[in-house]
């Protein structure tokens, strides 16, 4: 049996002139090929812990092992497991440090030493894969919020990362955004990278996720698949709430509900509706 | 303003000009206007808003309010380029007489051909000057213009300084912008106590959110494989022209030959 792709073994971390840490004996393995939704309330440390699995802080106590190898603090091994990690901000704007938008896609290939043709060879396939190229030369203050999160995105998968981390990536995005989001996610995941996405979206999450870890307290109380967690969800984490469908999926009479499958998008709910408006219910 | 001004430098006609043209020609338009003739002066500036104006299209009011803004500088400092104090014996003793004088005690306020003619002169040349500047501002974006840095051998940190000043100048003004919108939503600015007040939470928070962006920016770059080097790969999307090399070389050596007449 392969290794996990990312494991965090008793990870505590603590920021700099502070009593409380944010991450404790934080433990949870990642595998390849998913699509996780890390979910958690405001301050639960879902960001830190992006930061600490791209390495980009220092874990206090524990280990961090990406395909069974140790995380050690060295920068060339440090440049190498950057290159493995991608991180999505949460703000595009933090993220995006150059002046136009291929400038700054091409800011990570050009730190790869890359020869100038594949670097050139790689921003074009990149501008053309995130529907980019007519913003190319557009300078980053130009543009909007979802274009800059397209761009923040790019930057990134230009790398080619194995795996992906979005910190909360649909926050201020309006329908049609989102819906441009989900597509470009779907086909970045198609390609074979494993996606990561912190979010308290549970909506989001619930349509979008095969797995599903939870962090409370700076600790992964569920990491599971998402149909499972989502069976027992409301006593598995009730402060974070409870999908719309899922909710929506609970108050169907229970004869409806049997022998269904927990529907994951509305049309799935909406045809479950159906058919048990043809059958009237029993009572239970 | 500082949206459109840049705007501009992107939407323009002359966008795709090869900057080493807009570079060259705005620089000798420069040191020309330094020397020249007045009367060569004021073609010149005609030739340089035909550029702007014509071959550029950038619309009038915006050449207007930026060239205005620069005169603005000049009318202020107007006062103490005409008007001489002088004591009323050096005034008897001159030899052009002032075209007026208003005198007290021994000494006098007076206006003199001669100054009317150095203040005029002055305001010319700031003219001409600050449009063959606003013609490179106006027409080539700023990362062109540091890729042409770069391409003539300017060195690297300066260039990174220069591109972290640009990317995050924009951004800082629409943080101060946002906040001021928030304080003003909120009753702030009202009262000449409160403006104040506000002025200074203002500057506290964007000193705050500034040391804020610079370690996420920090982190930014290492996700991203910061080696110690700001390095970009950039696009040229521009095309050298010899019509416009033509009347470039055409008009300069004309008004050249006619300065060298008139002078």
């Amino acid at each position: 049996m392969s290794p996990p792709l990312l494991e965090f073994r008793q990870v505590g971390f603590r920021y700099p002139n502070t009593t409380t840490p944010v991450l404790q004996d934080c433990s949870f393995t990642l595998e390849a090929g998913q699509k996780i939704a890390l979910l958690g309330l405001n301050g639960s440390g879902k960001s830190t812990l992006f930061y600490l699995a791209a390495a980009l802080y220092r874990r206090d106590r524990g280990e961090i092992y990406w395909q069974g190898q140790r995380l050690i603090y060295q920068p060339d091994k440090l440049r190498q497991w950057r290159q493995r990690i991608g991180l999505a901000f949460q703000d595009p704007e933090q993220q995006l440090v150059a002046a136009t938008v291929a400038e700054d896609i091409s800011y990570g290939l050009c730190n790869l030493d890359l020869p100038p043709a594949e670097i050139e060879a790689r921003l074009y396939q990149t501008l053309q894969d995130f529907d980019l190229l007519h913003l190319a030369d557009r300078p980053l203050h130009h543009l909007s919020l979802g274009q800059k999160r397209r761009v923040a995105l790019a930057g990134v998968m230009a790398l080619a990362p194995t795996l992906l981390l979005l910190d909360e990536p649909t926050t201020y995005l309006d329908y049609q955004q989102r819906q441009q989001l989900v597509q470009t996610l779907e086909n970045i995941h198609r390609r074979g990278t494993t996606i990561v996405i912190a979010t308290h979206d549970l909506d989001f999450a619930y349509g979008w996720a095969d797995w599903i870890m939870v962090l409370v307290n700076g600790q992964v109380t569920v990491s599971d698949r998402a149909s499972h967690v989502f069976e027992q969800w409301p006593t598995l984490a009730p402060e974070l709430g409870t999908p719309t469908l899922l909710r929506l999926w609970q108050q169907l009479p229970p004869s409806w509900r049997r022998n269904q499958t927990l529907p994951r998008t509305a049309t799935a709910l909406a045809q479950i509706w159906q058919k048990g408006l043809q059958v009237p219910p029993t009572l239970d | 303003m500082h949206h459109h001004l840049d705007l501009y430098a992107y939407t323009n006609r002359l966008r795709s000009l090869d900057p080493r043209q807009k570079v060259l020609f705005s620089l000798g338009t420069l040191g020309f206007a330094f020397f020249a003739h007045p009367l060569v002066q004021g073609l010149l500036w005609l030739w340089l808003v035909l550029w702007i104006l014509g071959y550029a299209r950038i619309p009038w009011r915006v050449y207007g309010l930026l060239v205005g803004t620069v005169m603005a500088f000049w009318l202020l400092s107007l006062p103490a380029l005409v008007v001489q104090i002088v004591p009323n014996r050096g005034l008897e003793l001159s030899a052009s007489a002032p075209l007026a004088q208003l005198s007290f005690g021994g000494w006098s306020l007076a206006v003199s051909l001669e100054s009317l003619k150095q203040a005029f002169i002055t305001g010319l040349r700031t003219t001409v000057c600050s449009t063959a500047l606003l013609f490179l501002v106006l027409t080539t974006p700023f990362p062109s213009l540091l890729a042409l840095a770069a391409r003539w051998g300017m060195p690297n940190f300066v260039l990174d300084v220069l591109m972290l000043m640009y990317r995050y100048l924009f951004t800082l003004l629409e943080t101060a912008l946002t906040l001021q919108l928030a304080q003003r939503a909120r009753g702030g600015y009202q009262r000449r106590s409160r403006w104040l007040f506000s002025v200074s939470l203002l500057a506290a928070q964007l000193f705050r959110r500034s040391l804020r962006r610079y370690h996420q920016t920090n982190l930014a770059l290492l996700s991203r494989g910061f080696q110690g080097q700001f390095r970009v790969f950039r696009l040229q999307s521009y095309a050298y022209s010899q019509r416009y090399s033509l009347e470039m070389v055409v008009g300069g050596s004309a008004l050249l030959l006619l300065n060298r007449i008139v002078a």
